[in-house]
């Protein structure tokens, strides 16, 4: 009698506070750590998130809710209310269209005749809606569909499987990138320790515009550029060659995938973000369609570092930089003055975080405020620069990465199959795919029994909804040493990386392998087995030396040879057409003797290394001897030639 | 009275119960006596030769003339058959069954032999289990567990007992290295800091046999357990005592190692094999089924050499079968690398995970040459090396005698020949096993050790060896008076000729090992499972760039990570235990377990590694794969790894074997072996500002290097030199 009064006293005394509750109308009673977005948003909840204030259960105050108003692909979009200009230009930035992506895969697996931008991951501008990745269409979209576009702005999240939807745990739209799950860090397999449920909520309710590389990669991971600034390689797939220890520093995890430390970029080693160099027009656009992602990026070493006798160029910040000015502000980490002069960029943007005082430039880190001396080639006075700086043709014809980059990603050979049976056993070593799904899908079914099996169902990221069959690969091998060079669009020597040597298969519900290792047709009919040239994120002061490239067959495209010493005749070090891939050359190996193209390069003006090339970059020319010469002298390691002490009796 | 009718009731009942049971016997007695097992296999084999001579004559006779002649094979009556072997005198009906099983070889035919004279059993029996009665050593009496009973019979007059000692195969076998893995344990236990010594202590099964280094006898002792197990008594397979070690190493020998050895057999996969002397002379398909005739033996499933066969003619396939896995030198031979275990391409869609035994994938790469040119490993590789030649070795490369140069000669120096006169009674029996043609008075190539190499004679003036697989001929190239090999300290009295000639060689960096207790694993010497279940993962594997290093014999060598081994032991729940997660053996006597061992890579090629890549490659040179950057003085050297060196708990990176320095980072289980020093570095990269110009091998300069070296300091040299540097040509 007495526990019954108890509880009815309680039930009467809940009612009422929720009554009250209902009354503050306030979402804050349940959500009490939600706090402010962030300075510059000094709003309601209901402002962004809509909902029903009113109401105090939970469903009903949900109801109309947004959970992320910052979706984009949402019709009830909040931020673009007060955004709208910068709202318009994102929805046109390859992260957003995934135009670049879509347009080289397409092309290289021949769905359309050349690479230039026609679809998006929805419509916009000229731009149409990829096709339905249903099997009408060509193979190369139902690739994009299921596997490539798991990253961009407005791909489909919450799936349930942790890291999944895009790669992590982080919002569609503005917030993919401005709001910070802090949980996410290099080692981000710490976050296996979330509660359950918690499916990728941002852990702090916070926009900011301080954006760490760590929520760069989120998307910018694999062995693709973004991991290598932070000297990230991705571990052989196999799980012969996974690393388990407790320690990150040593055992590195992006997205449950394992990866090897290499040396960083000196950048990233020195505190500097993705967004110091990288400024707001190249990441949230200028409004303008992109096919390549050359297009939209316009900063270049030499706007910070200037070149021999040409200091950097600035420009002075006037009251009409307004846009700049506020985000300056609302970043608070960099001040930004008008009557400064601040670096601006070949793409002609100005680096809002450096500035020139005294003859000397400073970049203050938008992340974390720090200000770093930028050292300025242009006080290099000429004939006194580095030697490498002085040679002819070394700063007009090169990238800077081409010999300041210490690796490079080199993906060689990219199997892909589209498994549409239950036929798991093979990939019993293999499930760590670098993709989460592939692999969700692979561990779940080897541990059950082989009865149990269910067939593979994969989701397709531009619907949200599954279907038959699921996307596996590997590679032939993943190196990152040494480097190949190719021309890149700016007719540059640069580094290559193979992007992608393709080998498609696809096995259909009956087991049958409808497509068995083939070489797909590019749009123009050539063979999808392409290098092309990229800026690798790997720079050092230190360059690698001047054999690395000079005379050094691998890099200067010929692959890695035998020379007969008697008549000069060369033979491959591998046999690929006896290892099953249908090719007479090996993979490393881009030209023949005579430069004559054996793979192909899909970027617009890319290319290999001449004949020209081939001969003025050979060990005997006279020229380089004399520079060589000169690079050795005053080292004792090297003999000193200078002196000509010789080995020491 | 009244009992009469009853019984003629009864009796009338009886006789056609009786009578009809009487007929039934008959019946089950006939279909009993047509199922007796021997039947069904006589009758198997008389079917499959009626099917053999009917595809064999069908085209060359009428169809009724082939007809007739395949029925009056099959109507032929099936009997007992009965053969009396002069060897043993005693009646065997082995036949009867295995009617069709090929003839073990020439030299033990089967009409001198029999079966029981090897195999044991019941030679009367017409049953399984009768015949089968006593059978040594299963399927294989050439098991080294049974080999006492059989090849190596006490007074058989086989391969032991024999009065000249080179004929005890039986016995030499047992003490070579392939037997015995000392080799391999040693290094083992020597760096995991089992045992204070690099030299062997153990051996898979304990022997007693003579040292190459002095008189008296030596006795290697069985590798012992970790650990006890439950119900198994403390002795091998020889019933010699078995010591409890505590070391990991002796569990991870046992659980990984010993799978490949000639004690042990291996069922199925692309490492199947026999054990004892099957294992080498008994070879197999790639699916290790049987070929042959013999109707009792399955077909389909693994486990069976190919025939019932010894050969002495062994291809390179079938020591590839062991030789995969350490430094792999039998994949190399063959141009087989170990690939990074994508499987790819796929096959059908699929993950090619077939071509290696353990689920590894193998990538194609540019083979020896001798393989190239027909050559097997039993062509430069003979029999003392093979099957060892009595003595108790410690390392593999104690054991093999054969060089380069033993064929190729040195600079200066031709290949030593001998001319075989009738005394020299080892290679003249050896020549007859063999089935050589008469060796008197041939000349024949040595090795170092002065052992005739059968297969190489002279012929006029030119060296020739002919293949023992397919007898074809291969003239030698003979370097001693060629341009190509005169520079000094290049010589092979510095070098191995590989050092040059390898142009890639397998490296397996980072080695993790993870031995979970509590969970069981097949130990292969006991043959079952026993506490502790080990993983091991490794952190890249590569072909390029071979390094270089400093071998036991004291020569410039190509050395490769082996083995670079990281330790974890698991707990309850795979939680590492405290102390022994990331460990790296260290010990008194040696410097840690991060290990580099020189290697013979068998990838030779004729053509050679540019000068460059050795004279200025950090890689190459041991420093390490990364950025080398030489100071003003040797002291200011920095080297900074591409691999942040974390991942060893040593802090330095995988490559390298030695600071920019030249002070020594990787330990060796080879004593003797070394990194190059600082004197050695400094003298290999001051050669690198000459290649520009002086770049080939056969430029002058390098008659003389230390005359050019005081040369290039004279000022008609500096001249030369400043107006290169200041453009002029």
């Amino acid at each position: 009698m007495r526990r019954l009064s108890l509880a009815i006293l309680a039930a009467a005394c809940l009612l009422v506070t929720a009554a009250g509750v209902a009354r503050a109308s306030s979402c804050l009673t349940c959500h009490p750590g939600a706090g402010k977005m962030s300075e510059s948003h000094p709003l309601s909840c209901v402002e962004c998130h809509g909902g029903n204030p009113d109401d105090s259960t939970q469903t009903g105050a949900h109801e109309g809710m947004r959970a992320n108003p910052s979706d984009m692909t949402n019709p009830a979009f909040a931020c673009g209310r007060c955004h709208e200009d910068q709202a318009r230009r994102v929805n046109r930035t390859l992260m957003s269209t995934m135009a670049g992506i879509i347009s080289q895969t397409r092309f290289l697996l021949g769905a359309q005749k050349d690479v230039e931008a026609r679809y998006a991951v929805r419509e916009i501008d000229n731009l149409r809606m990829l096709h339905k990745g249903d099997d009408s269409g060509p193979l190369a979209d139902d690739l994009l569909r299921r596997r490539c576009l798991r990253c961009h702005l407005g791909a489909v999240g919450n799936t349930g499987i942790q890291g999944a939807g895009r790669s992590g745990p982080t919002a569609a739209g503005c917030a993919a990138c401005h709001v910070l799950n802090e949980k996410i860090g290099m080692a981000p397999d710490q976050r296996a320790s979330q509660p359950p449920g918690a499916r990728g909520m941002p852990s702090p309710h916070r926009l900011t515009t301080a954006v760490p590389t760590t929520q760069c990669l989120q998307c910018h991971n694999g062995n693709r550029v973004g991991a290598d600034y932070a000297g990230l390689f991705e571990r052989d797939h196999s799980l012969f060659y996974n690393f388990e220890a407790s320690d990150p520093e040593i055992a590195p995890h992006l997205m449950k995938h394992s990866y090897h430390y290499l040396l960083p970029d000196i950048h990233q080693e020195r505190g500097m973000h993705c967004i110091d160099c990288h400024p707001v027009e190249e990441l949230m656009g200028e409004g303008r369609i992109h096919s390549q992602a050359q297009e939209q990026v316009g900063v270049r070493c030499q706007d910070c570092h200037g070149l021999p006798g040409k200091p950097p160029r600035t420009r002075r910040v006037e009251a009409s930089d307004s846009r700049a000015l506020r985000a300056a502000k609302a970043n608070g980490r960099y001040g930004l003055q008008v009557g400064s002069n601040v670096i601006v960029t070949s793409g002609g943007h100005l680096l809002t975080n450096t500035v020139e005082k005294a003859g000397n430039f400073l970049l203050a880190s938008k992340v974390d405020g720090k200000v770093h001396k930028i050292p300025v080639l242009g006080r290099e006075l000429p004939g006194k620069e580095p030697l490498n700086h002085r040679i002819p043709g070394h700063m007009d014809k090169m990238e800077c990465t081409a010999c300041h980059a210490a690796w490079t990603y080199q993906d060689m050979g990219l199997h892909l199959v589209r498994q549409d049976s239950p036929d798991y056993e093979p990939w019993t070593w293999l499930t760590r795919q670098g993709d989460p799904q592939a692999r969700e899908i692979l561990e779940t079914n080897l541990f059950k029994r082989r009865e149990q099996w269910s067939p593979p169902s994969s989701r397709d990221w531009l619907t949200g909804f599954s279907k038959i069959g699921v996307w596996l690969g590997g590679y032939s091998m993943r190196r990152w040493e040494g480097r190949v060079l190719g021309l890149n669009s700016r007719g540059r020597v640069s580094a290559m990386r193979p992007h992608y040597q393709y080998w498609l298969s696809w096995v259909d519900t009956r087991g049958q392998a409808v497509l068995d290792s083939v070489i797909p047709q590019t749009g123009d009919g050539r063979q999808a087995v392409a290098w092309n040239p990229y800026a690798p994120h790997t720079v050092r002061p230190q360059t690698v030396d001047c054999w690395d490239c000079h005379g050094n067959t691998r890099a200067l495209g010929l692959g890695q040879t035998l020379v007969r010493a008697k008549d000069g005749q060369t033979v491959g070090l591998g046999r690929s057409r006896d290892d099953g891939l249908g090719i007479d050359f090996d993979l490393d190996r881009v030209i023949d003797e005579k430069a004559r193209p054996l793979q192909i390069t899909s970027r617009t003006g890319a290319g290999f290394l001449t004949e020209e090339h081939l001969e003025r970059m050979s060990a005997r020319n006279p020229l380089y001897i004399r520079y060589l010469l000169e690079f050795f002298k005053g080292k004792e390691a090297w003999g000193d030639p200078a002196g000509f002490t010789g080995p020491k009796k | 009275m009244g009992g009469k009718p009853k019984l003629n009731t009864t009796r009338t009942a009886l006789f056609p119960i009786l009578g009809l049971g009487f007929i039934v016997l008959v019946i089950i007695a006939i279909v009993r006596e047509d199922r007796q097992e021997w039947k069904v296999y006589q009758r198997a084999y008389v079917e499959n030769l009626a099917g053999l001579l009917e595809s064999s004559l069908k085209n060359s006779l009428p169809e009724s003339e082939v007809r007739g002649r395949v029925s009056a094979v099959r109507n032929q009556p099936l009997r007992i058959k009965e053969i009396r072997p002069p060897i043993t005198g005693k009646i065997e009906r082995c036949l009867t069954c295995h009617e069709g099983i090929e003839e073990i070889s020439p030299s033990h035919p089967v009409d001198s032999f029999g079966c029981v004279s090897c195999h044991g059993g019941d030679g009367l029996g017409v049953t399984v289990e009768i015949a089968h009665r006593g059978l040594i050593g299963g399927r294989n009496p050439s098991d080294l567990a049974v080999i006492d009973q059989t090849c190596a019979k006490p007074g058989g007059q086989c391969h032991a007992g024999r009065k000249m000692d080179f004929q005890n195969s039986a016995d030499r076998v047992r003490k070579g290295i392939m037997a015995t893995m000392s080799g391999v344990i040693a290094s083992l236990r020597y760096s995991w800091d089992a045992q204070p010594v690099a030299d062997a202590l153990y051996g898979s099964v304990g022997v007693k046999g003579p040292m190459p280094t002095g008189p008296g006898q030596t006795t290697l002792l069985t590798i012992p357990l970790m650990s006890l197990v439950q119900g198994v008594p403390l002795r091998d397979a020889l019933g010699q005592p078995l010591i409890i070690s505590g070391q990991p190493a002796d569990d991870q020998w046992r659980k990984f190692c010993a799978r490949c050895h000639v004690w042990s057999a291996r069922e199925e996969g692309p490492s199947a094999h026999s054990s004892g002397c099957a294992a080498c002379h008994a070879l197999y398909n790639a699916n290790a089924t049987y070929e042959g005739f013999d109707p009792t033996l399955p077909k389909n499933k693994p486990g069976y050499a190919r025939q019932h066969h010894l050969t002495t003619t062994i291809p390179v396939d079938q020591c590839l079968r062991c030789h995969n896995r350490s430094g792999r030198i039998g994949l190399s031979y063959a141009g087989l690398q170990e690939a990074d275990g994508y499987g790819t391409p796929y096959k059908a869609g699929r993950p090619n995970l077939g071509p290696l035994s353990g689920e590894r994938d193998a990538r194609r790469l540019v083979p020896d040459i001798h393989f190239e040119k027909g050559m097997a490993c039993i062509d430069c590789h003979n029999g003392n090396e093979i099957m060892g030649n009595g003595y108790i070795y410690s390392h593999m490369r104690d054991q093999v005698e054969i060089r380069c140069i033993d064929c190729h000669g040195a600079p200066g120096k031709p290949p030593r020949t001998k001319i075989l006169r009738p005394q020299e009674e080892e290679a003249l029996w050896k020549a007859k096993v063999l089935k050589m043609p008469d060796m008197i008075a041939e000349e024949v190539g040595i090795t170092e050790r002065g052992t005739p190499i059968l297969n190489l004679r002279k012929e006029g003036d030119k060296l020739v060896l002919r293949s023992k697989l397919d007898q074809k001929d291969h003239v030698c190239p003979v370097i001693s008076d060629d341009k190509y090999h005169r520079i000094p300290g290049h010589g092979p009295s510095r070098m191995e000729c590989s050092s040059c000639h390898s142009r890639w060689v397998p490296q397996c960096y980072g080695c993790h090992d993870y031995r979970q207790r509590g969970e069981a694993m097949h130990d292969s010497m006991l043959k079952m499972r026993s506490d502790g279940a080990w993983k091991e993962t490794r952190d890249y594997y590569r072909y390029e760039k071979p390094t270089l290093g400093i071998n036991a014999r004291g020569r410039v060598a190509v050395t490769v990570p082996g083995c670079q081994v990281v330790y974890t032991e698991l707990g309850a729940g795979g939680r590492p235990l405290p102390g022994l997660e990331q460990k790296v053996f260290t010990g008194p006597g040696f410097d840690h377990g991060i290990v580099s061992t020189p290697i013979s890579p068998h990838t030779t090629r004729t053509e050679v590694r540019p000068c460059e890549e050795c004279h200025a490659d950090p890689k190459v040179l041991g420093i390490g794969q990364g950025l080398f950057q030489a100071g003003k003085s040797w002291d200011e050297n920095s080297f900074t790894p591409l691999l942040k060196p974390g991942v060893n708990p040593l802090g330095f990176a995988w490559e390298s074997l030695a600071s920019p320095k030249g002070a020594p980072l990787a330990s060796t289980t080879h004593p003797g072996a070394r990194p190059f020093n600082a004197e050695e570095l400094k003298r290999i990269l001051n050669v690198a500002p000459c290649l520009p110009c002086h770049g080939k091998y056969d430029d002058p300069i390098w008659a003389n290097p230390g005359d050019a070296f005081i040369r290039a300091k004279l000022p008609g040299h500096q001249r030369k030199v400043a107006r290169f540097l200041k453009g002029e040509k």
